[in-house]
């Protein structure tokens, strides 16, 4: 009897113990798969969060749909000091009396893809006109300081695709706006009769000109570019303003560059390369670069000078976005009595 | 210890969870909605009904009497209404609610009256409510903000799509029964000849003018047009009647380009039978004085109206004396009488609907 309890009470020790080993067995399993589980969700709500996320900044900048004036207001805004403030103001009264002194034309023309393009057109009786190319969300709207400088010129300021009152769904940082250039030079020939052009584009806008000029696609009608802080690619700009003002690592901006190219609009973001061609430009190109921009940096100017491949200038100055004109008046006028009396005579 | 909790269950559940519930009804806006607030000439409007009329009037008000920050006016827009005083010694709370009451009164009058005669409004009289809500749908999408919650943040909580759209529409209707109402209204010839004789017959005179309109711009600094924008505004008229001179044939199309007086510009400039009081007074000071012939123009800066103009004189206009007084007498007679009928209105408010108007 006794015997039988001790080998009854062993197997039941045995018994207990195999059960608790299968019990810590079947625990470790069950953990297991919870952590793969657990981890497999979090993959999935990664890649699904880094997926909107790029949806969301390739809606805000590229279709720049009602979203844009959030991530534009993310981007710190430009303060200026009360000096820039009061060097500004006598610019910008001197557009002001322009601007109000004169009639405006509302004008229009259509680009190649059918997109509706509208601008502005000062009409000053005159066989030079400027072509004024605004930047990333600007508008025709948008001063142009220089005006008084050109008062004797005829003055045009178109609205970019997916800009202002122009059609178009998306923005393309100078890709087939160059192509639009031109529906614009074609479009002043048959309005104004044979004009002598000067092209005057800042940041997309600069983009565009060069752009255009190193694609063969300006005619001899335009005598020179001034180029003010054009960015060197829209690659590099991408990931330089992603990550400086909104943290976006490059990877992730990567996958916006690759999102936009999958996309139906026209253009891939290679075709918004300056550098990629800059040698074979041909018009001269009067270069203005602020060392101090916040929003392009200077050596992504500067890139773009070292490799133009036509007459150029550099003027380099320390001035913050947006106070080049402003801070070097003088110098750059006198830059641009040469390069007129040079290039348009 | 157990009836010490239960004695907190208690006071939870009977006191704290009726609370926490009315201030979570309240802020949702479902008794705004669902609460009367007042009744007028035996219609009732809820909380939310009310607060269209309320805020309609608020909002138009802030618009034309507060800077564009919305800062600088009348009244501090951060606090209570209810606590603060207009000169005659109200409230401003007061002081809209009243505006809303007239507002209310004339909604229900006109459409008692166009329910009664069965009149049946057209899609032209019915497209101001398109109008309205595709400037909001524009303004909300600038602001990135659903129309809910801009419709709420606008007209108050408890405000919905279909509440304002309602009060909206009787409201367009009302105004399009009245307009309705003075162009039809019968009136006699004795009464239009006294009017005519009452009213300085020679002041009816008209001219059939082509006009086109400048406004001067306005300093960026200041807000204000001060003397360069005066300055600039004649350059630019000068430039225009250079144009003009240069082909007298395209003012159709400078009206169109560049007059800034939209209905002008979509008339092309031309104004006709314009009378002494259609026209600004320095405009009429030369088109009533002296003689003209068809096709003299003259163009002119006002500073009191600051605009400029280009007017074209094309010849004399009809005798519009006979239909000013037309209409002058029928809008008397149907403003006379929603007056007399409106008066006669009780203005009764729910005491608890009344706690929660105005915000």
């Amino acid at each position: 009897m006794k015997k039988e309890k001790k080998h009854s009470a062993k197997q039941a020790a045995e018994s207990v113990s195999g059960q608790k080993q299968s019990n810590k067995d079947s625990f470790r399993k069950t953990r297991r798969v919870v952590w793969i589980f657990t981890a497999g969700l979090i993959l999935v709500l990664m890649v699904v969060s880094v997926r909107n996320i790029v949806i969301d900044y390739y809606y805000a900048f590229v279709l720049r749909s009602e979203t844009i004036s959030t991530a534009m207001n993310n981007i710190d805004p430009l303060f200026y000091t009360t000096d820039e403030q009061e060097l500004l103001a006598q610019l910008e009264s001197q557009w002001d009396f322009y601007r109000n002194s004169r009639l405006r034309d509302k004008v229009s023309t259509q680009a190649q893809d059918g997109t509706a393009l509208s601008g502005h057109y000062y009409d000053n009786d005159s066989d030079t006109t400027v072509i004024v190319l605004h930047r990333y969300d600007g508008s025709s709207e948008d001063d142009f300081l220089y005006a008084p400088y050109f008062e004797e010129c005829n003055l045009l300021m178109p609205d970019a695709r997916n800009h202002g009152e122009s059609g178009g769904d998306a923005s393309t940082f100078g890709a087939l706006e160059q192509y639009d250039l031109v529906c614009w030079l074609d479009w002043l020939a048959d309005y104004a009769g044979e004009q002598t052009v000067i092209l005057y584009g800042e940041d997309m806008g600069a983009v565009t000109a060069l752009l255009a000029s190193e694609n063969g696609l300006l005619s001899d009608h335009v005598a020179y570019i001034i180029a003010d802080s054009p960015y060197s690619s829209l690659q590099d700009i991408a990931k330089y303003t992603m990550w400086k003002w909104y943290k976006i690592p490059n990877v992730m901006t990567s996958l916006l560059g690759r999102m936009t190219n999958n996309m139906d609009n026209g253009f891939t973001v290679a075709d918004a390369d300056v550098l990629d061609n800059a040698d074979a430009g041909e018009c001269p190109v009067l270069f203005l670069v602020g060392e101090n921009n916040e929003y392009i940096p200077a050596e992504e100017s500067l890139a773009v000078y070292e490799a133009w491949g036509g007459e150029k200038e550099l003027i380099l100055c320390d001035s913050r976005n947006g106070l080049i004109y402003g801070e070097n008046t003088e110098l750059i006028q006198e830059a641009l009595n040469r390069w007129t009396e040079q290039y348009v005579g | 210890m157990n009836t010490g909790n239960a004695k907190q269950s208690r006071i939870f559940y009977l006191i704290l969870v009726p609370i926490i519930l009315v201030v979570i009804l309240l802020n949702s806006g479902f008794l705004q909605a669902r609460i009367p607030a007042v009744t007028v000439g035996g219609s009732r409007f809820n909380v939310a009904q009310f607060n269209y009329y309320y805020f309609t009037e608020l909002n138009s008000y802030i618009e034309d009497n507060f800077d564009e920050d919305g800062l600088n006016g009348p009244f501090d827009q951060s606090a209570s209404l209810k606590t603060q005083y207009r000169e005659d010694g109200s409230s401003w709370w007061e002081y809209f609610c009243t505006l809303a009451e007239n507002d209310m009164k004339k909604v229900v009058y006109y459409s008692n009256l166009a329910e009664t005669a069965g009149y049946e409004f057209s899609e032209e009289e019915l497209a101001p409510i398109q109008t309205q809500m595709d400037a909001i749908e524009e303004d909300r999408l600038l602001n990135s903000i659903s129309l809910s919650n801009y419709l709420v943040a606008y007209w108050g909580v408890g405000m919905t799509e279909a509440i304002y759209t309602g009060e909206l529409t009787r409201q367009v209707k009302a105004e399009a029964y009245q307009t309705y109402l003075m162009e039809t209204a019968s009136v006699s010839n004795e009464d239009i000849e006294s009017w005519i004789e009452e009213n300085a017959p020679d002041s009816y005179a008209s001219a059939n003018l082509r006009i086109i309109v400048l406004d001067a711009a306005e300093d960026r600094f200041t807000g204000e047009v001060e003397e360069q924008q005066l300055t600039d505004l004649a350059e630019k008229l000068a430039r225009l009647v250079e144009r003009y001179e240069a082909d007298p044939s395209a003012f159709a199309e400078l009206a169109v380009s560049f007059c800034d007086d939209a209905d002008l510009a979509e008339a092309e400039g031309i104004a006709l039978n314009c009378t002494r009081s259609d026209l600004p007074d320095l405009v009429a000071e030369w088109v009533f004085t002296g003689e003209h012939q068809e096709g003299d123009y003259t163009s002119l800066v006002d500073e009191s109206t600051e605009k400029g103009y280009l007017v074209i004189f094309d010849g004399w206009g009809e005798d519009v004396s006979w239909l000013t007084a037309v209409k002058a007498l029928r809008q008397e007679q149907v403003t006379d009488a929603e007056t007399a009928a409106t008066n006669a209105y009780t203005i009764s408010y729910h005491t608890l609907g009344k706690r929660l108007i105005g915000g």
